[in-house]
């Protein structure tokens, strides 16, 4: 009875942690998606309707998940209150306190810093160019987060199942 | 009760109402240090900042020098405060060289300017900055207002000033009385349309006015004179239109259509004595026309927003002298 109990749960265990690994794949590709998502809102307020940095993010956090969102409604408040030398650096300090909710890749995270660094620093001509740069960029990033996310997914929760069942096998 | 003056100020010591908070917020923490104290102690007019140089505080009679050698990396930063962490959204003012923060302040920029036919595009590397700290001085103009009004008519009032001796000031708190009326002397509350070009009268954040113009006023943030004053005629239909430094044939010609609309007048321009009236052929219309009831000399003797003489002009074209 007690044997019995011990493999289910090494099974489960083992498969839980295959499907956590994928998840992991699955979370960094919605991640990506949400911050096009949200580049693209950011784009239109920027360019289009001229709002400032601090009201247009409070805006886009509306439209977006978490964590994404929460950074959003963090950031803008700091910027709000004046309380942030940049915008760069304000993103950064948020990130740092949530870093473990975050699944992005440094080739991700290399993007954003770029266009964080230089977002709301020039003339709509500039920041044009910055966001169409930007979404190029995140939409190859998304394309193959999505690829490796579907090869990977699959590969991790067939892998914690297998080895779950192998291990019991042995053990029996 | 609107209109009654309940508040006390201080032309003398060149103080108001300022607030300074929204100035220190826009400076980095070393030179905010250094200004705090001078800035709630001291009649501060100009802060100047440029990138290598020392900081110059311009108070209403002198200077004072910061021992601080502006970096660089200030000037960035403030940019980037003044703007809102938005530069794309102050293209335009930055186009004319200054932007207007919280509080009614007015930061001229200087640097490179980027010119595309022969217009400016931008500043691009700014090096400089000048804070203009901006003072509402509720009640200096009501010892005026028994002159420029009568049995609750406001006269065409022009006001001719030196610089720097408070005619956007006083012009400020003749909107703020117009607008909400001042049953002492007898005058109602009037419909007020302020066209404030470089948002000096108002000193307009996002649309809103910082500074108090009274009940009834609305305030064309921003726009050039002449087409805001065929603007606000057309469609605010004021009672009284204000506007600041007047001096090209388009502001006249829209002072006149203003006059024939039946819109009353208050206007400034730059002048020492009425004199510099007569001899400019550009207010030969306005006087001529007999538009002109009210004209009134400011000078800095003294105090800021000294009323130096007040003329009633009559519709002969006669000149009298009410005070002075």
């Amino acid at each position: 009875m007690f044997k019995g109990l011990a493999y289910i749960v090494i099974f489960l265990s083992c498969s839980y942690i295959g499907f956590y690994y994928g998840e992991i794949y699955k979370k960094r590709s919605k991640q990506l998606n949400n911050v096009l998502k949200a580049t693209l809102f950011l784009n239109n307020e920027v360019i289009y309707a001229n709002t400032p940095m601090p009201e247009a993010l409070k805006y886009i956090s509306f439209k977006v998940d978490s964590p994404i969102k929460d950074i959003l409604i963090k950031v803008s408040e700091k910027l709000l209150l004046g309380e942030s030398n940049s915008i760069y650096e304000s993103f950064k300090e948020e990130y740092e306190k949530m870093s473990s909710e975050f699944h992005l890749y440094k080739e991700d995270l290399r993007i954003i810093k770029d266009f964080l660094n230089s977002l709301g620093e020039t003339g709509v001509y500039g920041q044009d160019k910055l966001f169409n740069l930007t979404i190029e960029n995140l939409k190859i990033n998304c394309g193959s987060a999505e690829e490796i996310a579907k090869k990977n997914v699959k590969m991790y929760r067939s892998l914690g199942i297998c080895i779950g069942a192998m291990i019991v096998i042995f053990l029996i | 009760m609107i209109g009654r003056n309940k508040f006390k100020y201080n032309l003398r010591k060149g103080s108001g109402k300022l607030r300074y908070e929204e100035i220190l917020k826009v400076l980095p923490q070393d030179i905010n240090k250094l200004i705090k104290d001078i800035l709630i102690e001291k009649p501060v007019q100009e802060i100047r900042i440029k990138i290598n140089k020392p900081i110059l505080i311009y108070l209403s009679a002198s200077e004072i020098l910061l021992p601080y050698l502006v970096k660089e990396e200030d000037l960035k930063q403030i940019l980037v405060k003044i703007s809102n962490y938005s530069l794309y959204a102050y293209e335009e003012e930055i186009k004319q060289g200054y932007i207007t923060i919280k509080g009614g302040h007015r930061i001229g920029i200087a640097g490179e300017c980027v010119l595309v036919n022969r217009e400016i595009r931008t500043i691009r590397n700014i090096s400089s900055i000048n804070i203009r700290i901006c003072r509402e001085v509720i009640g200096c103009s009501n010892e005026l207002m028994k002159y420029i009004s009568d049995n609750d008519r406001v006269y065409n009032t022009l006001i001719v000033s030196p610089p720097k001796c408070g005619k956007t000031t006083i012009l400020r708190d003749i909107a703020r009385n117009i607008s909400d009326g001042m049953p002492i002397i007898g005058l109602s509350g009037k419909k007020v349309s302020i066209i404030d070009e470089r948002s000096e009268i108002a000193a307009c954040y996002n649309g809103v006015p910082q500074l108090n113009v009274g009940i009834r006023t609305d305030v064309l943030d921003n726009c050039l004179k002449k087409e805001g004053m065929i603007m606000a005629i057309r469609s605010l239909s004021p009672d009284i239109l204000i506007c600041d430094e007047i001096g090209t044939k388009g502001d006249i010609e829209a002072l006149n259509m203003a006059f024939n609309s039946g819109v009353n007048i208050v206007v400034t321009i730059h002048g020492y004595s009425i004199d510099d009236i007569f001899n400019r052929n550009i207010f030969k219309d306005l006087l001529e026309n007999r538009i002109l009831e009210r004209i009134v000399i400011l000078s800095n003797r003294n105090r800021v927003a000294n009323i130096e003489k007040i003329y009633s002009v009559g519709t002969k074209g006669d000149v009298v002298c009410l005070k002075g």
